[in-house]
C-alpha cells in the first residue's frame, strides 16, 4: 500500500471517527427509540467502515478492536440492548482508542505496544461483557426466530431457504478478493441448494478487463439455524462496493420485490431466475410481474409516457406492505439521498494549496493596486473605466478566496459537548452545554487556533464558574447549571461568547489574590473591568485542576496570548451570584482587510476601513484639554483623541500649517479618534505579518504593502482605543530621534 | 575553491576545510559572516520605519512581497546609526530561531568580497577588549594583514533578544 | 505461453485447439487472453483442454465466459474437451457446469 492511500485512509478514519464522536454525544439526547436505533445504525456502518478499509490495509488489531464495538452496536441495532450512560461512555472510551490505534499504524506500527496493547485487552473485555450478558437471550432469540421461520408470514413465500442476491463489485478483484471463497464460505454454513450465476456484466471481448469483475450470483442457500447476522457477517469485507440482498426463508413478498427492483436486470429476467433457482414459485412470480405490466400497460394504453410504477407502489397497491412502511421507506431514501447531495457539495482540498492561493489572491490585489495608481496618472477614461472593472473583479476574487478559507465553527463547538460532559462528571456536577451560532464562519486557521483557548475558558466555567447542585438549590438556582456558546458577526468582528449561570466572578477575592502575589500594587486604583482582566496575569491562577483533557495545564495567561496573536481582545461582564460573560472578538479573517489609508510624519499607515466611523477636521476651537489627554466635542459626545504623530514619535508637522484631521473609530462600543497629518483614502490591503521580532509591539497589528512598494503598518485599532480610554495608565514611548 | 590568498607567503596548513564568508566594512572595520546565512544583498532604499521600536531597528522592507525588518548594525554595535552613501547596502540573512528561519536584513556601509578561510587560520575571540559584545563574535582571522571579525549571527540578531522590544 | 495451440487445429476446417498451462488466474488472463484473439478471427471451432490446470480463480471463470459470449455472438462455437477435478469442481460450484457441456452450444 502507498503512502498516498495509507494517508487516505487516515484522513478517513479521522473524519469518521470525528462524526462518530459527535453521533455519541448527541446519542443521550435523542428522546425517541427509532431515533436511538437510526442513530446507532449510522453508528454501526462508520465503524464498519473503519473496519473495512483497515481490512484492506491489513490492519488486524484494528479490525479486531472494531469488529468488538461492532458487535455491540449490533445487539442494541437489534433492540437485545439498552443504550446507557455507562455504554456510552464506553463507546467514547474505544472510540479515542481507535483513534489511537489508527494513529499507531499510521506512524508504521504494525504491532501494539504494551500500553496500547493494555488498553486494548481492558476495553475489549468490557465490550464483550455485553455480548455475553445477553447470549442467553439471544439463544432465546434464535429459537423465536427459527419458530417463526417455520410459521408462514401471512404474505410470505415458501422458499424454505435463504435467498442470497450478490452482484460483486468490479475492484472486488483488485482488492484480493475473490467470489468463489464467499461461495465456499457459505457451503460452510448451510447447504447450497443452488447457484445461478449472472453474467450480464461481462462486457465485449475486446473490452474485457482482466482486473475487474463482472460476476453477480443468486445462490439458494438452506440453513435453517443462521441468522442474518451470520450471513451479513460473510460478506463483511464486500459489503459496501457490491449489491448483496439477504433474504430469509419464508421472507415477506416484498423483500423480493425490493430486490428485484434494486438489481440492475430486467425485472421478467429476474423473475424467472429467481423461479429456476427455487426462490418463488412461479405463481408468486407471475403475480409481482403481472400487476407490473398490467399497470405499464395500462399506462401506455392511455397514451402516457412508460412510467411504470416502483415495485413497492405495486406491493402497496396490492394491499401486501402497509402504505406507512412505504411512505417511511421512501422518506428515509429521500433523506439519504439529500444527505449524499449534501455530502457531495464538499470537496476536501490540501490545506497548502489552499494558502497558495490566497497568497496569490494578496499579490494580484497588490498588483492591480500598483497598476491602478500607475493608471491614474494617465489621462485616459477608457483605462480608468478598465482598471475599475478590473479592481471590482479582483475584490470579488478576494472575496472568494477569503470565504474558502472561512469554515463553520460549529464542528469546533460540538467537540466541547463532550468536554462538558466529562468534567462536569468528573466534578459531581450537573451541565448543559447549549450551542448556539453553529453556522458563523470563521478563518480556518483562527478557528484551529483559537480552539484550546475556548476549551480552556469553557473548563473553567464548568469548574469554577457553575457551583455544586446543592450550593445552586440553595441560591434559589435549577440544580443544572448552564453554559452557553455563541457565535455571531458584529461591527466588522466575530464575537464568540461564553455564558455561564454560575456563581460569577468576585472582584474582591481577584483582587486580593493579586495584591496578595505582588501582580497589582496595594492602593491602585482599578476599573471593574480591570479587576476582571487580573484572572489572565501570568500568575495569578493557582493550580488550575489539570484535567485529563487538557493535561497540559495551560493558564489563562497563555490563553489571552493566544488570543491576541489572533489579533483578538477578550472582555469580561460578571454578576455575583448571576453568571460572566466571556466575549472574544477576533478579525474575520487573517488575511485581507480593507483599510484607510493615512499619513503621519512621513510614514503611511492602514487602519481597518471597517472600524472607522468618519473623519473630521481637528479644528483647535473643538479642543479641549483635560490630564494631558485631549477631548473633542463630538456633537455632543465627548471623543477622547490621541496624537498618532506623539504616538509614535515621528517629528510632527510645523511648517505646513495644514490642518490636521482626526480618524474616528469605534471599537466594542468605545469611540476614539486618532490624529494624523493626512488623509489618503480607501485601499485595499493585503495583511503582511510583521514577524516574530515585532511581536511584542504593540499598537500595530501588522504591515502591508502599497501599490508604490512601501511598506505601511496596519494600526491596531483596539489596542490604540483602550490606551486613548485608559488614559490614566498613558505611556508613550519617548520619541524617537528621527535619522 | 580559490586558494586563500596572503601576500606571497603560502602558510603550510594542516587542515583543508575551508569555510567560506562574506566579508563588509562597518564603522571602519571589518567583518565577515558565515556565507550559508546569507540570502541575498540589495542596495539601501526605502526602508519604513516601524514606530516605538529602538533605533537599532531601522525599520522594514517590501522583498519580493514578504515584509523583512532591517537592522542597523552600526547602531546596535555603537550606539551610531549608519550614514548612509551609495555604496551603503544591505545583506539579507536567514536567522534559526527553534524549527524556523527568519530573514533579517543589515545595513552595512560596504559589501567587500566572499573570503575562503582555512577554520585553522580562526583564532577565538578575545575576552576583553572588544568593541562588541564578545558573544558577537564568533572568532578573529588575519587575512591579507588585515583583522577580520567574524560574528555570530544568532546572537548579533538573536530573535528572543529582538523580539523582547517593543514591550510597553 | 499460457495457452498453446495444439496440432490437429486447422485452419482450413475451422478447428482450432487450444490446451491452458497450469494457471488460469487473474495473473496470467491477460496474456491469455491476448492469444486467444490473435486466433478467434481465423477459426469457428474452439476446443479448449483445461485438464492441466492447477490453479484456477474467478478471473478465469470470467475470461470463458467472455469467450462463450464472444463465440456465440459470431455464431462460432465452443466446447470444453477435457477437464480435471479441480475445473469441475470450481465450475460446479458457479453453477455454470453446463455452459460448457460436451455437446456444442447453440
Amino acid at each position: 500500500m502507498t503512502e498516498d492511500s495509507f494517508q487516505i485512509f487516515a484522513d478517513e478514519c479521522e473524519d469518521l471517527l470525528m462524526a462518530a464522536e459527535h453521533a455519541l454525544i448527541q446519542l443521550e439526547e435523542i428522546d425517541s427509540v427509532e431515533g436511538v436505533v437510526d442513530a446507532i445504525s449510522e453508528l454501526f456502518r462508520t465503524f464498519h467502515t473503519v473496519k473495512g478499509a483497515a481490512g484492506l490495509f491489513g490492519l488486524n488489531a484494528i479490525v479486531e478492536f472494531t469488529h468488538s464495538v461492532e458487535s455491540v452496536l449490533g445487539k442494541i441495532r437489534e433492540r437485545e440492548l439498552d443504550v446507557d450512560e455507562k455504554l456510552v461512555s464506553l463507546f467514547l472510551l474505544s472510540r479515542d482508542h481507535l483513534a489511537e490505534l489508527v494513529e499507531n499504524s499510521v506512524k508504521g506500527n504494525l504491532e501494539l505496544d504494551q500500553s496500547l496493547q493494555k488498553v486494548d485487552d481492558q476495553l475489549i473485555e468490557q465490550l464483550n461483557r455485553y455480548l455475553v450478558d445477553t447470549s442467553v437471550n439471544d439463544s432465546d432469540h434464535t429459537n423465536d426466530s427459527s419458530s417463526n421461520t417455520v410459521e408462514r408470514v401471512n404474505g410470505g413465500v415458501e422458499n424454505e431457504s435463504w435467498h442470497i442476491s450478490l452482484r460483486f463489485g468490479v475492484n472486488v478483484l483488485k482488492n484480493g478478493m475473490d467470489p468463489i471463497s464467499f461461495i465456499g464460505y457459505l457451503g460452510k454454513i448451510g447447504e447450497i441448494r443452488s447457484v445461478t450465476l449472472i453474467d450480464d456484466a461481462i462486457p465485449q471481448w475486446c473490452d474485457f478487463d482482466a482486473e475487474n469483475c463482472y460476476l453477480g450470483f443468486e445462490i439458494t442457500l438452506y440453513s435453517p439455524d443462521a441468522t442474518k447476522e451470520v450471513l451479513e457477517e460473510v460478506f463483511e469485507f464486500v459489503i459496501d462496493d457490491c449489491v448483496v440482498s439477504i433474504l430469509p426463508p419464508f421472507s415477506h413478498i416484498d423483500g423480493y420485490i425490493k430486490m428485484i427492483n434494486d438489481l440492475p436486470e430486467e425485472d421478467m429476467r429476474l423473475g424467472e431466475i429467481l423461479v429456476a433457482c427455487g426462490a418463488l414459485t412461479s405463481q408468486e412470480k407471475d403475480g409481482i410481474l403481472n400487476t407490473q405490466d398490467h399497470i405499464s400497460d395500462e399506462i401506455t394504453a392511455r397514451g402516457e409516457p412508460d412510467v411504470v410504477p416502483p415495485l413497492g407502489v405495486v406491493a402497496v397497491d396490492n394491499m401486501v406492505v402497509g402504505q406507512e412502511v412505504v411512505d417511511a421507506a421512501v422518506k428515509k431514501q429521500e433523506n439519504v439521498k439529500q444527505q449524499r447531495s449534501n455530502a457531495q457539495q464538499t470537496i476536501r482540498v490540501n490545506a497548502l494549496k489552499l494558502e497558495n492561493l490566497v497568497d496569490l489572491v494578496g499579490e494580484l490585489v497588490i498588483g492591480s493596486a500598483n497598476s491602478q495608481l500607475h493608471a491614474s496618472e494617465i489621462e485616459n477614461s477608457e483605462l480608468k473605466e478598465a482598471m475599475e472593472n478590473l479592481l471590482r473583479l479582483v475584490e470579488e476574487v478576494r472575496d472568494t478566496a477569503i470565504s474558502l478559507r472561512m469554515v463553520q465553527i460549529g464542528e469546533t463547538f460540538n467537540r466541547y459537548k463532550r468536554v462538558v460532559r466529562e468534567v462536569s462528571r468528573e466534578l459531581g456536577k450537573d451541565i448543559d452545554l447549549i450551542i448556539s451560532g453553529a453556522e458563523t464562519e470563521l478563518d480556518k486557521t483562527i478557528i484551529e487556533k483559537i480552539g484550546d483557548p475556548l476549551m480552556h475558558l469553557i473548563r473553567n466555567a464548568v469548574d469554577h464558574g457553575i457551583e455544586s447542585p446543592d450550593v445552586r438549590l440553595k441560591a434559589g438556582k435549577p440544580e443544572k447549571g448552564t453554559v452557553s456558546l455563541d457565535a455571531f458577526h458584529e461591527s466588522g468582528s466575530i464575537v464568540i461568547q461564553i455564558r455561564d449561570d454560575g456563581g460569577g466572578l468576585a472582584k474582591d477575592k481577584i483582587l486580593k489574590k493579586a495584591i496578595e502575589k505582588g501582580i497589582v500594587a496595594e492602593n491602585h486604583q482599578l476599573t471593574d473591568q480591570e479587576i476582571y482582566h487580573l484572572i489572565f496575569e501570568a500568575g495569578f491562577s493557582t493550580a488550575d485542576a489539570v484535567s485529563n483533557l487538557s493535561g497540559r495545564g495551560v493558564g489563562m495567561d497563555v490563553v489571552r496570548q493566544n488570543i491576541e496573536s489572533l489579533r483578538g481582545h477578550v472582555d469580561i461582564e460578571s454578576g455575583i451570584g448571576i453568571g460572566s460573560i466571556m466575549s472574544i472578538r477576533l478579525p474575520l479573517t487573517l488575511a485581507i482587510i480593507d483599510g484607510f489609508q493615512i499619513r503621519v510624519g512621513g510614514d503611511q499607515y492602514i487602519v481597518p476601513l471597517d472600524l472607522v466611523e468618519e473623519c473630521i477636521e481637528l479644528e483647535a476651537s473643538l479642543q479641549s484639554e483635560n490630564d494631558g489627554a485631549n477631548y473633542i466635542n463630538l456633537r455632543g459626545e465627548i471623543l477622547p483623541f490621541i496624537k498618532l504623530s506623539e504616538v509614535f514619535g515621528t517629528s510632527i508637522e510645523q511648517c505646513k500649517k495644514h490642518r490636521e484631521n482626526i480618524v474616528v473609530v469605534q471599537f466594542a462600543g468605545k469611540k476614539a479618534g486618532f490624529v494624523v497629518d493626512e488623509l489618503l483614502g480607501e485601499h485595499q490591503t493585503v495583511i503582511k505579518p510583521l514577524g516574530k521580532i515585532f511581536q511584542n509591539l504593540k499598537g500595530i497589528s501588522g504591515a502591508t504593502i502599497l501599490g508604490s512598494g512601501e511598506v505601511a503598518m496596519i494600526i491596531d485599532v483596539p489596542e490604540m482605543v483602550n490606551r486613548v480610554i485608559n488614559f490614566g495608565q498613558n505611556q508613550f514611548s519617548t520619541p524617537r530621534s528621527i535619522h | 575553491m580559490s586558494h586563500l590568498q596572503s601576500d606571497g607567503v603560502n602558510e603550510e596548513l594542516s587542515s583543508d576545510v575551508v569555510e567560506q564568508y562574506l566579508t563588509f566594512s562597518l564603522g571602519g572595520k571589518v567583518y565577515g559572516l558565515a556565507i550559508l546565512n546569507v540570502k541575498e544583498i540589495i542596495g539601501y532604499g526605502d526602508v519604513t520605519e516601524v514606530p516605538m521600536m529602538p533605533d537599532f531597528m531601522s525599520g522594514v522592507i517590501d522583498l519580493r512581497g514578504s515584509v523583512v525588518p532591517v537592522i542597523d548594525l552600526s547602531q546596535r554595535f555603537s550606539g551610531r546609526p549608519t550614514e548612509h552613501t551609495k555604496r551603503t547596502s544591505i545583506i539579507i540573512l536567514e536567522v534559526k530561531n527553534e524549527d524556523l528561519s527568519i530573514d533579517i536584513g543589515i545595513t552595512v556601509d560596504l559589501v567587500n568580497e566572499v573570503l575562503d578561510i582555512n577554520v585553522d587560520q580562526i583564532e577565538p575571540a578575545p575576552a576583553l577588549g572588544n568593541q562588541i559584545q564578545t558573544s558577537f563574535i564568533s572568532g578573529m582571522a588575519k587575512v591579507n594583514e588585515k583583522l577580520l571579525i567574524l560574528l555570530n549571527i544568532e546572537n548579533v540578531l538573536s530573535i528572543d533578544e529582538l523580539s523582547m522590544v517593543g514591550n510597553f | 505461453m499460457a495457452i498453446k495451440k495444439e496440432r490437429g487445429s486447422n485452419k482450413s476446417n475451422g478447428l482450432c485447439k487450444l490446451s491452458l498451462n497450469e494457471e488460469m488466474t487473474i495473473y496470467t488472463i491477460d496474456s491469455i487472453k491476448q492469444d486467444i484473439s490473435k486466433e478467434l478471427d481465423f477459426y469457428d471451432r474452439f476446443e479448449m483442454n483445461l485438464s492441466a490446470l492447477e490453479e484456477m480463480d474467478s478471473s478465469g471463470i470470467q475470461l470463458l465466459l467472455a469467450l462463450r459470449n464472444e463465440v456465440l455472438k459470431k455464431g462460432k462455437t465452443l466446447k470444453i474437451t477435457a477437464l480435471n477435478a479441480m475445473v469441475s469442481e470450481f465450475l460446479e460450484s458457479y453453477g455454470i457446469s453446463n455452459y460448457f457441456s460436451g455437446d456444442d452450444i447453440t
